[in-house]
């Protein structure tokens, strides 16, 4: 097998600039990860996307200093009406690349090559079973 | 509540044909300073072709430009997803949100042990001998390039090995020189460098380095330049310096490995130090001192005689394969359930 080359992320980055996640888990290429523990199973609702619910910090005012770590601790995933996940924001011990392929450079020993897209320092970690909360 | 839950960020789910496809790999503080420097050089992923055992699985393993890491691939039996900020299709729907786009069922680890595979071995292994009889007419022409490419270290380990080896590519064949011939090129550097008066132990600019491995067309100039830099200091450039210890050692070893057909016959240690003396240059004659090859021979006839005993290649494989490699993974196979629970608080 040839060697794949993994390319560093690139300095001139970018992605979405809706800027949803408080500025700590945002990443030059809007990349972050959310870990669920257990499986989401979900019902096709349509071609684009499947709305799973809302992410909630409750403790999060934008502003907040990046030192500040005091609404790490919660974090909230509303699924429909009544149902609630209870999470944090957890430090990754070790940070994740996150590595996609990119087209080779045309180079026949290399077809395939691969690039960190992103180094993700953070995670939103929902780790508790749904909780029950009351509707409207 | 319920105010908190119109403020929130909208969480949807990418329908998984159209999800895209990702790897999480852990990066260690050394590995995340590579890769987050200026001008980072890329990683390299790089596999064995044959791998030595079959115990050895998937041999796949990633390259920084020095160093070698062993992977491991880790399942997650949590939901791991990569996910973005949405893209706004209408302006005025402001309401903010995050989309799952990959999710990812394991995550690439870095094992911390050392590699056990020799480049030296894997080289020597992948290359066509160059024997006195010249360059061999048969087998495959493979480029220093590729060959590199299909040794699963980093290019800075095989470069050394290369460069121990005296490995030396001439019309675009790569090749080892067999012991013998290795011997016979330094004889005749050594009877130029007196002819010319050349001091090998100083410091040895281009012209030098040109007139030393001059010959008549016997062998190429690539394989007599090798041959002298196997011995140099640091990474060439123009200055060549001579190194007395690793000079002794190769020279040493590549005469122990020929006067004793690889440790078939046994040579008588006086006369074997004498002849190697010769070999070296007058200032570093003393440096042939047979303790220098400690490990690489073995003592017969109350010491009086020395065989070569091979501990390159062959320790490699005892580890890769053999009994014990296989009763340890036998035991961690039935830990699994405290190696689960360690894991099951990092989570």
């Amino acid at each position: 097998m040839p060697t794949i080359p993994i390319h560093p992320p690139s300095t001139h980055r970018s992605g979405s600039s809706a800027l949803a996640l408080p500025q700590l888990l945002q990443t030059p290429s809007g990349y972050a990860i959310v870990e669920i523990q257990g499986t989401v199973n979900t019902s096709r609702t349509n071609d684009n996307a499947n709305a799973m619910g809302k992410i909630v910090f409750p403790h999060y005012e934008p502003g907040m200093a990046n030192e500040d770590t005091s609404w790490h601790k919660r974090v909230y995933l509303y699924v429909g009406k009544h149902q609630r996940l209870t999470g944090e924001v957890k430090k990754l011990a070790k940070p994740l690349a996150v590595i996609r392929k990119v087209a080779g450079t045309g180079n026949e020993s290399a077809p395939e090559e691969l690039e960190i897209a992103e180094i993700v320092y953070w995670k939103v970690l929902f780790a508790h079973r749904p909780e029950p909360v009351g509707g409207e | 509540m319920s105010t908190q839950q119109e403020t929130g960020i909208e969480f949807s789910l990418v329908p998984e044909e159209n999800q895209q496809h990702f790897r999480l790999l852990e990066l260690p503080p050394e590995l995340l300073s590579v890769i987050t420097a200026d001008n980072a050089s890329p990683l390299q992923l790089k596999s064995l072709d044959a791998p030595p055992s079959s115990l050895s699985g998937p041999n796949v393993v990633l390259c920084t430009h020095d160093k070698t890491y062993n992977l491991r691939q880790v399942s997650t039996s949590n939901s791991v997803f990569v996910v973005q900020p949405t893209i706004p299709t209408d302006s005025t729907l402001s309401t903010p949100g995050i989309e799952a786009i990959a999710q990812c069922t394991s995550t690439l680890e870095l094992l911390t042990e050392k590699t056990n595979v020799s480049a030296t071995s894997l080289v020597k292994a992948a290359l066509p001998t160059y024997t006195s009889t010249g360059i061999p007419a048969t087998g495959t022409r493979i480029a220093k390039q590729h060959l590199f490419s299909n040794i699963p270290l980093s290019e800075a380990e095989c470069e050394l090995a290369w460069r121990d080896l005296a490995c030396f590519e001439h019309e675009g064949a790569a090749m080892v020189p067999s012991d013998s011939v290795r011997l016979q090129v330094w004889r005749a550097i050594l009877t130029t460098a007196t002819a010319e008066g050349v001091d090998l132990t100083d410091t040895l600019d281009d012209r030098q380095v040109r007139a030393l491995t001059e010959n008549d067309a016997e062998w190429p100039g690539e394989l007599a330049d090798a041959v002298l830099r196997s011995a140099g200091q640091g990474d060439g450039g123009s200055l060549l310096l001579l190194d007395g210890h690793k000079l002794a050692l190769s020279v040493g070893l590549v005469l122990l490995k020929e006067r004793t057909a690889n440790g078939r016959n046994a040579v008588a240690l006086d006369r074997f130090e004498k002849e190697w003396a010769d070999l070296m240059p007058e200032a570093w004659r003393e440096k042939a001192t047979i303790e220098r090859l400690e490990g690489s021979f073995g003592r017969e006839k109350a010491g009086k005689d020395i065989t070569f005993v091979d501990t390159g290649g062959s320790q490699a494989t005892t580890v890769d394969g053999g009994a014990p490699a296989d009763a340890k993974t036998l035991g961690a196979k039935r830990k699994w359930h405290e190696k689960f629970k360690a894991s099951k608080k990092t989570a």
